[in-house]
């Protein structure tokens, strides 16, 4: 198994454990936080483990996010510059309905099923500059190890939501 | 980076999150249920270590350490090497108490050590070998095995950090 297998197989793997932990939630469970309002839902760590993948994905390929090239931001009501995510904005967020935010993440890992499929063991060293201004360059190894390590983290803390907003025994 | 030396580093990172999360927490606060029959940091941290030390025991074809070096005991359980968390009941999990950080810590520094010394030794063609587990079709190779073992151990990592947030905003800060 490549270096590159094993970031497709380990992200696969994860997001079959996401799909199982959205399955036959409601709408509204999206937007409950158990833990009180300044406490991330299930929606809002969805939207935001997409849209960091979605980011990092782009800046490997060099080209545009699915956000910015399909038009997401308008059907998250939320075009233009993104915020720096504060306790009140995560409470507030709206993560719209299961077609637009599954649509989303679907749109996001077929895109880096793509890009990712498409790399050699051999370009995992090469560094590419940051799409966010002033960070330093770093190698695609470091870019795809935040998908696998932060991404990851986030789809075992849906998992967790799930059973806190619906009961033990799902799992 | 070879494929064992990013699995390598995908449980580093888990045990430094496990560090983070945990190191000089009161006891009582790690055995915390955060919900009616939801897991407690203790009982997340055991079950990640439960899940590394046995397969990559296996893969090592030793004893897991849990048994052979008497963690079981430590924890108060039976020696039994199946005996992973997976599928416990919520009495189950509400039994499992620590009465330090340094319970699960210990656990997790040493099944990461046997884990970074074996991954030391895997070549990439390595990766490709089967697994000799006929109940499943196709044979699981060495790669998918330690996939699975790092796609289960993050999650849980992130639930360990979850479970510290929540309690930290719920008043427990400085318990």
């Amino acid at each position: 198994m490549s270096s590159v297998n094993l970031y497709i197989n380990a992200i696969g793997r994860s997001d079959a454990d996401l799909k199982r932990a959205l399955d036959e939630l409601t709408t509204e469970d999206l937007r409950k936080q158990p833990a009180g309002e300044g406490s991330n839902p299930i929606g809002w760590l969805v939207w935001h483990l997409t849209r960091t993948r979605d980011n990092i994905v782009a800046n490997i390929s060099g080209g545009t996010s699915v956000w910015e090239r399909e038009g997401w931001g308008k059907r998250f009501g939320m075009e233009g510059e993104l915020p720096r995510f504060t306790p009140e904005d995560v409470h507030l967020f709206d993560p719209q309905d299961f077609e637009t935010l599954v649509g989303y993440f679907d749109a996001v890992a077929e895109q880096t099923a793509k890009v990712v499929g498409a790399l050699a063991d051999a370009d995992m060293d090469r560094l590419i500059e940051s799409n966010i201004p002033g960070r330093p360059a770093q190698t695609i190894t470091a870019r795809l190890g935040v998908i696998l390590n932060d991404n990851i983290q986030h789809i075992g803390q849906v998992a967790f939501l799930r059973g806190l907003v619906r009961g033990h025994g799902w799992y | 980076m070879e494929g064992a030396e990013l699995v390598a580093d995908a449980l580093g990172r888990i045990n430094r999150i496990l560090h983070r999360a945990m190191d000089g927490m009161p006891a009582e606060m790690l055995n915390i249920q955060p919900g009616p029959a939801a897991n407690s940091m203790s009982w997340l941290a055991w079950h990640l270590c439960r899940v590394q030390d046995h397969h990559t025991s296996d893969l090592l074809e030793l004893p897991q350490l849990w048994v052979s070096d008497g963690w079981h005991e430590k924890f108060g359980m039976t020696k039994d090497e199946k005996e992973t968390g997976t599928g416990h009941t919520p009495e189950q999990v509400k039994a499992l108490k620590v009465d330090s950080a340094d319970l699960p810590l210990g656990y997790a520094d040493a099944v990461f050590e046997r884990a970074k010394q074996y991954l030391a030794t895997v070549k990439p063609a390595d990766l490709d070998a089967e697994i000799n587990e006929p109940q499943y079709d196709p044979l699981p190779t060495v790669g998918v095995r330690l996939v699975s073992v790092i796609s289960d151990n993050i999650q849980h990592a992130g639930q360990v950090m979850y479970v510290r947030g929540l309690l930290e905003r719920q008043g427990w800060q400085g318990v």
